[in-house]
């Protein structure tokens, strides 16, 4: 048999969808064809599984052992893995559990997901340098107008439209998360100097800003836009002390000026 | 030949371990008494982060080896290119003197089993794989070791031994050979063969490398889950390997039930002193055997 022949007998047979594979296995010793076929067919879902539990910790927390294995073994049924790393498998969680019954008549299950590859995002974005208060001083002021910013790679927003990320933190202080409100909430998460993962809540304007901020906007710019909604008196404090933050934080990477 | 001497030979870089994530910061705080570091490539294959971060760190004081398990050599899909650019892009920023993965497949149709299946020994097989390594080495620029893997099931179609299958595919593509002393254990016990028949099949100038690891005994049969120290009749075969092979390169693999790293150094120990009772026997004047010499 040529042996792409055999690979996809093998490959139907770990994926359950066909029984001809074990004519081509010798019997041999004290496990039959079947025992032999089935070694490699529960490490395949065990290590699938493995990985969704590794991943998204707090969701199998809040489903339960129960509805866990049913999303897990759904998903894997649906999602056959097309990543060399494990690391993606499950990319397109969030997206099964807003289309699948019974997990899409509880939109915050989606979120949740959503919210944990957020996070495993930031893990492993790119490193690169950041922009300090120091390099900000040094700065002209009439060149400030013109200034644009480059966030830090790891820089990640963040909006749900229920309380997943309060759930999330209940489970993972071990206490019972909230009832799922709906309710919108945007959240910036991002790799901090300690290459530690942190996430804090956005009002509406430091949304505004950072957005502007991402899609290469001027300082002016965004001030102008942050005036049509507060005072005028109150842009520049507003935005100097959000800028002088994010930039403590180490989420802002560059600020440019030419 | 004194101990000494033999350890200064090329290619040998003495006891390391497989870096894990639980005993980064250690590794750099403390900088224990490990030679070098085998890193798995898919782990560091991100655009940064902890990982690249320790990695940096620990590469300026460690050797590190790379050792991957997706490059699916042995599968009929085409050679993943894309992985492949990755795979190079972190070797050129790594410096390994060598990388390796196995022999197996992986993947099929772009679907991925994330698990090392087993081939058939066939003359179709190894006209393929030989061909895919050599594709392989000549993109990386640097020597590849392949490495046997633990099987639960075999082929009809095979017409050859395991090591047989091996031994010709290093020939005709002129990878090399990381050997793992726990696989061949864990195989002989499936599929009832003598491991020494394996030791004695594989030439002598082919190794580079030697793995040791634990398993999970189920007295029927035996599964490969590296999450045990290395039991009494690997230590053994180990001995004979090292008689056979000469000094190679060796390290221990733990990727479950992680212990503290301290174990693991002891564990490295039991290695070493089994390396110093073959070696510190031989002859001054010639070894029974030479290790492997890289590819220039």
């Amino acid at each position: 048999m040529k042996l792409s022949d055999l690979q996809q007998h093998f490959f139907n047979a770990l994926l359950n969808q066909e029984n001809n594979f074990k004519n081509y296995v010798v019997d041999q010793g004290a496990l039959n064809v079947e025992q032999r076929i089935n070694i490699y067919q529960n490490a395949y879902k065990a290590r699938l599984i493995e990985s969704i539990e590794t991943d998204h910790e707090i969701l199998g927390y809040y489903l339960g052992d129960h509805l866990f294995d049913e999303m897990a073994q759904g998903y894997i049924k649906a999602q056959p893995s097309n990543n060399r790393s494990l690391r993606h498998f499950s990319n397109q969680l969030p997206e099964y559990l807003k289309i699948t019954h019974p997990f899409k008549e509880h939109p915050v299950l989606s979120e949740l997901a959503r919210f944990e590859r957020y996070l495993l995002d930031v893990f492993d974005a790119a490193d690169a340098e950041r922009a300090t208060l120091e390099y900000l001083k040094l700065i002209p002021e009439h060149d400030w107008a013109d200034m644009k910013f480059r966030l830090h790679p790891s820089a990640q927003l963040f909006t749900s439209e229920y309380n997943c990320v309060e759930c999330w933190q209940a489970l993972k202080a071990n206490q019972p998360p909230p009832k799922p409100i709906n309710q919108l909430h945007s959240w910036l998460i991002w790799r901090n100097h300690d290459q530690l993962t942190e996430f804090v809540s956005l009002e509406a304007m430091e949304r505004q800003m950072l957005e502007m901020m991402l899609t290469g906007e001027t300082f002016a710019n965004i001030c102008n836009e942050l005036a049509t909604v507060m005072a005028e008196d109150e842009v520049s404090l507003f935005s100097v002390q959000r800028l002088i933050n994010w930039l403590d934080k180490g989420i802002v990477r560059s600020l440019i000026t030419e | 030949m004194t101990l000494d001497m033999l350890q200064q030979t090329n290619n040998f870089l003495g006891f390391g371990l497989g870096l894990r994530t639980q005993h980064f910061q250690e590794v750099i705080t403390n900088q224990p008494n490990i030679d070098w570091f085998e890193i798995l490539s898919e782990n560091f294959m991100v655009a940064g982060g902890k990982p690249r971060y320790y990695l940096d760190r620990i590469k300026e004081r460690y050797p590190i080896v790379m050792h991957g398990v997706s490059l699916s050599i042995g599968s009929t899909d085409p050679l993943d290119w894309n992985y492949l650019k990755q795979l190079k892009t972190l070797i050129n920023h790594v410096d390994p003197p060598w990388f390796s993965d196995h022999l197996c497949w992986t993947s099929f149709k772009q679907i991925n089993s994330h698990d090392l299946l087993p081939l058939p020994y066939t003359d179709e097989a190894i006209k393929h794989l030989s061909e895919r390594i050599r594709i392989v080495q000549d993109f990386i620029g640097k020597p590849m070791l392949l490495e046997n893997v633990s099987s639960y099931l075999s082929f009809k179609d095979s017409e050859m031994t395991e090591w047989e299958f091996l031994n010709t595919i290093r020939r005709e593509s002129g990878c090399f050979i990381l050997f793992d002393v726990n696989n061949i254990y864990v195989s002989s016990r499936n599929h009832d063969f003598d491991p020494m028949d394996y030791i004695n099949g594989i030439d002598v100038d082919s190794v580079l490398q030697i793995h040791l690891a634990g398993h999970h005994d189920f007295g029927s049969h035996i599964i490969d889950t590296h999450d045990h120290d290395v039991c009494d009749s690997v230590w053994e075969l180990y001995e004979r390997t090292l008689r056979r092979f000469g000094p190679v390169s060796t390290m221990i693999e733990r990727d479950d039930n992680i212990p503290e790293l301290n174990e693991l150094i002891s564990e490295l120990d039991q290695a070493r002193n089994i390396y110093r009772n073959v070696f510190s026997n031989l002859s001054s004047e010639n070894p029974t055997t030479k290790p492997a010499g890289l590819i220039e």
